[in-house]
């Protein structure tokens, strides 16, 4: 629908009045003359009209952003290696690890633990929290081919998938591009299983298989879980020979488009240059950095992604709508404090179609929020000293989830960009 | 009513499609004027076709289909088809000529209009905003983009209540500046409660709280016309 809603039906008209003209001769001029010709010249006026409309709203531009984030989660003997849509976050999650019973050993008698495999706990990410704060120990059994013996384990937090979102952070920065919050539920619900001790096991005995007893959690925490993305890792080699720039210190490198097939979009993931820009033209990438030779890049490429749900999860990602009100609240810069707004920008977003904002208030105090941050490591940036107000969302949930207040963190976390005078916490209610 | 736009939005406030309109060339024009009514002061359209004085400002396209040598004599058998072609070229004409204003803030406003009634503010705001009428859905849109232009504030509110709630008072307290009292001498219909609800989501900032009255004022000391008959207290 265009903005012209109420266009006169010439065609429509010409044809009714036809029929009134009572002399034949007259009425087929008027066909000929009005409804051939001039239907065609009015139809090309109204078209022009849609073409100046087009125009004046595609002046408003979205701003340059990072491409969206897609997060899943598979069972790591479900994965389909060509899948075109989600990659593991860590390639290596896909072999099965042996585990060194040597080093283990060596740890166990220095008194310290060791880090045997990751575990998904299918439960709210407070829970899980609690879970690891209490540092409580769950018992178990480590094989070997001849023997069994007993061991006690412990659950420590597992921050090397979230690391790995926030290098992306770096990787915004060396694009050009501003940071956006990623949602990614099934990485706070990530942890690792600890070996705290083992009795009467011997050195060369290699380990075979170690069995949990996850006692009240046994149906909630799931071994050999892979977390995905829509990221895989991309070479590309500067296609002719570097331009030098205006400056006489930097060279302009030019990615040919046959290098970056069209369809996903790519970000340059780091490099020993020093880059000074990152930008698009045509289809082409063209780095400014420091290098007077042809280089090989490091690129990370981002596959979009379709599904809503694959390998039995659902997919879950920061994407959110194109509206026409959204680019123009970002043209105009202006901060618009009302409720219409707020719901407006948490409904922008793709993950906010289970959730209803039910009520919205400001607060002098506050007790601690459900939601937590999920830019945690760059809270310096924006939470920085204390706040007179709490800006709290209820939501509901259209049904019962536990990635429900991952989801709600997500958003309020957003929202805390666009509002950093107050502290943004969410709720379920 | 002087022009063809003129009578055409005439048209449309009493409720009569474009379709339902025609023109004709009007037998004993004034130079002055392009509609050529019996009567000057003329106000609304009515069944008949409007006769148009299309020499006033359309001289250069009609100056041989109007001669007439052309039409009484040259082409003497055309009539019916110069009255029907008339008819359809002054709708054209007319489409332009209410095309006149495109401007960006026209534009924009049309656009944030189509995406109230979209859902892109929420599924509430579509259907309050679907139930007003086409210029009450502009005037709207047209206070939202205000407020992404400068931003929301009590201003932008006040400006946009006196635009919606045309009989209401609003008034600031003294006291603490965030609390506004809204006067809105209207009786409480759940349509326009609805309004009132969707009004202020839409511009009332955060940090004010509004408390509403609809056909009672409430008493104010010192002020004798807020102090009799039937007076809210709080």
């Amino acid at each position: 629908m265009g903005i012209f809603t109420d266009e006169f039906d010439l065609a429509g008209y010409v044809e009714r009045q036809a029929m009134e003209i009572k002399g034949l001769e007259n009425r087929d001029l008027f066909r000929n003359i009005i409804g051939d010709m001039f239907t065609q010249l009015y139809q090309h006026m109204y078209a022009e009209y849609h073409g100046l409309e087009q125009r004046m709203l595609a002046e408003v531009k979205a701003p340059a952003e990072m491409p969206d984030i897609m997060t899943g989660l598979c069972s790591r003997k479900d994965y389909d290696q060509t899948d075109r849509e989600f990659f593991p976050m860590d390639a290596a999650d896909l072999q099965q690890k042996e585990i060194p019973a040597a080093d283990i050993l060596r740890h166990l008698q220095a008194g310290e633990g060791y880090a045997l495999f990751p575990v998904f706990f299918a439960g709210e990410t407070n829970e899980l929290e609690k879970l690891l704060r209490e540092k409580r120990q769950f018992s178990g059994t480590v094989k070997s081919a001849y023997s069994e013996v007993a061991a006690t384990f412990e659950l420590r937090p597992c921050l090397r998938y979230r690391k790995q979102v926030e290098a992306l952070y770096d990787v915004t920065g060396q694009n050009a591009l501003p940071w956006r919050s990623v949602l990614t539920p099934y990485l706070y619900k990530f942890a690792e299983v600890w070996i705290t001790s083992l009795e009467g096991w011997e050195d060369d005995m290699p380990i075979e298989r170690v069995m949990l007893d996850y006692a009240e959690f046994a149906d909630r925490i799931y071994e050999d879980m892979v977390p995905l993305w829509n990221i895989r890792p991309w070479q590309a080699h500067t296609s002719c020979y570097p331009e030098p720039c205006m400056d006489r210190t930097s060279y302009e490198h030019r990615l040919y488009a046959s290098q970056l097939p069209a369809g996903c979009k790519y970000l340059l993931a780091g490099s020993a240059a020093e880059v000074r820009n990152v930008r698009w033209q045509g289809g082409e990438m063209i780095i400014t950095c420091d290098r007077q030779e042809a280089e090989d890049w490091e690129m990370l490429r981002l596959y979009p992604v379709k599904s809503q749900e694959k390998y039995g999860y659902r997919v879950y990602g920061n994407q959110h709508d194109e509206s026409f009100a959204r680019n123009l609240v970002a043209a105009f810069g202006q901060r618009i404090k009302t409720r219409g707004e707020i719901e407006r920008f948490l409904r922008s977003f793709a993950c906010m179609q289970d959730l209803e904002l039910a009520d919205m208030r400001l607060r002098k105090t506050a007790g601690q929020p459900a939601t937590y941050s999920t830019d945690a490591f760059i809270d310096y940036e924006f939470r920085t000293g204390s706040r007179a107000y709490t800006l709290e969302l209820d939501f509901r949930a259209k049904q019962e989830d536990y990635r429900n207040l991952d989801v709600i963190s997500f958003l309020t976390t957003s929202l805390q960009h666009y509002f950093p005078e107050y502290t943004c916490a969410g709720r379920l209610v | 009513m002087n022009f063809i736009w003129d009578a055409a939005l005439r048209a449309a406030e009493q409720g009569l499609k474009k379709e339902a309109m025609h023109y004709t060339p009007a037998e004993k024009g004034s130079p002055y004027y392009e509609l050529a009514f019996d009567y000057l002061n003329r106000r609304g359209i009515g069944e008949d076709a409007v006769p148009v004085n299309a020499l006033y400002r359309f001289s250069a396209i009609f100056q041989y289909l109007l001669h007439p040598d052309v039409r009484y004599l040259l082409e003497k058998d055309k009539e019916e088809f110069i009255q029907k072609a008339f008819d359809c070229i002054m709708h054209i004409l007319c489409e332009i000529d209410l095309h006149h204003g495109i401007t960006r803030q026209e534009c924009y406003v049309r656009k944030l209009r189509q995406e109230l009634l979209d859902g892109v503010f929420g599924k509430e705001a579509a259907a309050v905003v679907r139930d007003l009428d086409r210029e009450g859905q502009l005037a709207v849109a047209e206070e939202l983009l205000h407020t992404m232009k400068c931003g929301s504030s009590l201003q932008g509110f006040s400006h946009a209540f006196r635009r919606l709630f045309p009989k209401g008072i609003l008034y600031q307290s003294r006291l603490t500046p965030n609390e506004l009292y809204a006067y809105l001498d209207e009786p409480k219909l759940q349509a326009r409660e609805a309004e009132w609800q969707l009004f202020c989501r839409l511009f009332l900032p955060l940090d004010f709280s509004v408390r509403v009255f609809w056909q009672v004022h409430f008493g104010i000391i010192g002020l004798d016309g807020t102090m009799k008959d039937k007076i809210a207290l709080f």
